[in-house]
């Protein structure tokens, strides 16, 4: 039983292990491509964001809603100094 | 010395450096606290900070730091004999190494996931950034200048591995095209791709390509221009993916192949102090960056690792563990150095001939031979998996240039910030560089800066420490070692090059092969030039470092306010 649970974590290591050296950059990409995408729609609702609506986007209030959990760290992230070595985390990797 | 006994060392050394001398330091000296919360935890945002398991890291951290560098410094090396290489990688990464790489992420860890420019500006002053930023930049060029040049006399002198690397090319971006925009299963495209590009491995042997130093250099400029212009998922990344299976396959066969072959050493333990491209000390140190210790795993370390642990106690598995692998790899292409030709005369006359990079297909191509693998075919999948090993470093770095110099530049004229602009200049600057200059310096330059580039994480992580109060001189010492050896090896290398420079104008040594004597001596020029800069940037930040070092020592910089409570972990 003992032997069967240790085997189990160890291939789910090993297993762990080898998505980070193959797959792990993939999603690292599809996570920072989605945030872009998000990045130009939280620009485009920005008028509602700071209570002051702009006509047009009058639907935007609709959708406030369900981007709330995603303003902390959109705010983090416009906000936050950013000099070379804050790429190359992602670049050089 | 066998090479079996070899590998028994290092897998002990890596046993009893990671259970003991790196528990003793996370347990005791940092104390990593579980309950901790982590910038990933803290500011979880999706992206750049995002709890991640630490095999996933592990893996990741691995991928990241594993380059040409632990693969071609041990092979240089044995010009010293096998001893001096053996002990610098072994007790390099057993003081140093490690703790560089383990400490780089602590710190970031400890200072809200920061990177080093920040680190630089809060730890040693505001200038600290402005000339860490200039010093990176140069160091990049070196980088892409130093592979550059490895990948122009591989193809050169390896007529099989061009039409593999060509087919790379159209796997990578058919893969990347599969993968994103079909839709169509990773593991299927992998399978696949992995099978084309072993085909045009063996078509490579069939269909040799040929082709002048010059050509292959500014094809490997090329490819590294695409990969900084294109979207990273597109070209760059699905290279890179499909590449490293090709990597993984070459390095196991390795060590099969050492296991059955069990081959001796042919180098003698040590020949003599002071070779062709220098004394043991200092040049050995930077001939070997990292297999030993890497200023450029403190990067990756600092800026993406430290964002996405999990918890503290990851991080000696994560970065400590990566780079006792690190150390590992090196072994094994200092045992295939020591160990494909029969004298030590035979390892000379083809370091001469081929290069280390030569040397390196060469023997794996041996070792793969022992597993009953055509030699042909053996030696042109190393010869492939070298040059992977190196474009894809030099694709990032390029990219990496271009949106410096879009960063440095770009405020003074537009014209700058424009993709193609920043990435042409980063490639135009690699061929004046690699057309005009000597390869071993180019190589002890990449080294230096490399290992300078280390020296100062150190330094960071010393001023931390010390700040905190704790024990600062497990870093300070190996920091200080690094600082003189490598500042001592670049003003050796500087005085090689303006002697070189002076030999050439006065008609008293001829220039390299294929160099008008003009070239030649703007060639040392420059990179005399290079090396006068990195020294002087060197000085500018150990001043102000030791500076802010003694303040921290005398309490004079506060301590850091504890980091709050964690939130719940992500399941």
């Amino acid at each position: 039983m003992m032997v069967t649970v240790t085997a189990r974590r160890f291939l789910q290591s090993a297993r762990e292990f080898l998505y980070g050296l193959t797959g792990y950059e993939f999603a690292e990409t599809a996570r920072r491509r989605r945030v872009a995408c998000e990045q130009v729609f939280m620009l485009a609702i920005i008028g509602d964001l700071l209570g002051a609506p702009i006509p047009r986007s009058y639907y935007s209030l609709g959708l406030l809603p369900h981007l709330a959990a995603a303003i902390p760290g959109w705010r983090r992230r416009m906000l936050k100094e950013k000099d070379l070595t804050e790429v190359l985390g992602y670049e050089l990797s | 010395m066998n090479s079996v006994v070899a590998l028994i060392i290092g897998f002990a050394v890596a046993l009893i450096g990671y259970y003991w001398y790196a528990r003793y330091f996370d347990e005791k000296v940092i104390q990593v606290d579980r309950k901790k919360a982590t910038p990933a935890r803290m500011y979880m945002d999706g992206v750049d900070f995002i709890p991640t398991s630490k095999h996933v890291l592990f893996g990741y951290q691995f991928k990241s730091i594993a380059a040409l560098g632990p693969v071609l410094g041990p092979i240089i090396s044995l010009q010293w004999g096998w001893l001096p290489g053996l002990l610098w990688i072994l007790l390099g990464t057993f003081l140093i190494g490690w703790i560089h790489d383990y400490s780089s992420a602590i710190v970031s860890l400890r200072n809200d996931g920061e990177t080093f420019g920040a680190l630089s500006y809060k730890l040693i002053s505001p200038r600290g950034r402005v000339i860490l930023l200039s010093f990176m930049y140069f160091y990049l060029l070196l980088i892409v200048s130093a592979f550059g040049s490895i990948v122009a006399n591989m193809l050169k002198g390896t007529p099989s591995v061009p039409l593999a690397i060509l087919a790379l090319m159209a796997v990578g971006l058919l893969s990347g095209f599969l993968i994103y925009k079909k839709k169509m299963d990773i593991l299927l495209v992998t399978v696949l791709m992995v099978v084309l590009s072993l085909v045009a491995i063996w078509l490579g042997t069939v269909v040799p390509i040929g082709g002048s130093y010059a050509v292959w250099v500014v094809f490997g400029l090329l490819f590294s221009f695409i990969g900084a212009v294109l979207p990273i998922w597109s070209y760059t990344q699905p290279i890179n993916y499909i590449s490293f299976y090709l990597v993984a396959l070459g390095m196991l066969g390795a060590v099969v192949g050492i296991l059955v072959g069990r081959p001796d050493f042919s180098v003698p333990v040590f020949t003599t102090y002071s070779i062709g491209v220098g004394p043991l000390w200092p040049i050995l140190f930077v001939t070997i960056a990292c297999g030993a210790i890497s200023g450029w795993h403190s990067l990756v370390s600092s800026s993406g690792t430290a964002r996405q642990l999990e918890n503290e106690t990851d991080t000696r598995y994560v970065a400590g563990g990566a780079m006792y692998m690190e150390m590992i790899l090196a072994l094994i292409a200092l045992i295939i150095g020591a160990a494909t030709f029969a004298t030590f005369d035979d390892y000379a006359a083809n370091l001469k001939a081929l290069g280390p990079a030569g040397i390196f297909a060469a023997g794996l191509g041996a070792l793969l031979g022992k597993l009953g693998i055509a030699s042909e075919f053996g030696k042109a999948f190393a010869g492939a998996m070298l040059v992977i090993l190196a474009i894809t470093i030099m694709q990032l770095a390029v990219r990496f240039m271009r949106i410096a110099t879009a960063e440095i530049a770009g405020e003074g004229s537009p014209f700058f910030r424009n993709t193609y602009v920043g990435a042409f200049i980063a490639v135009l600057l690699t061929y004046i560089l690699v057309m005009t200059g000597t390869w071993s310096y180019i190589w002890t330059l990449f080294g230096g800066a490399n290992q300078l580039m280390a020296a100062l994480a150190l330094m960071l992580v010393s001023i931390w420490l010390a700040k905190e109060g704790k024990a600062w001189y497990y870093t300070f010492f190996p920091m200080l070692f690094m600082l003189i050896t490598t500042i001592a090896a670049l003003v050796l290398t500087t005085r090689n090059l303006i002697v070189a420079a002076s030999k050439l104008s006065a008609g008293a040594a001829a220039p390299p092969a294929g160099q008008s004597v003009g070239v030649a001596i703007g060639g040392n020029v420059i990179s005399a030039a290079i090396a006068v800069f990195l020294i002087i940037a060197a000085l500018l930040l150990a001043y102000d470092g030791l500076k802010m070092f003694g303040k921290a020592r005398a309490g004079k910089l506060g301590k850091a306010p504890a980091p709050t409570a964690a939130p719940a972990a992500k399941a």
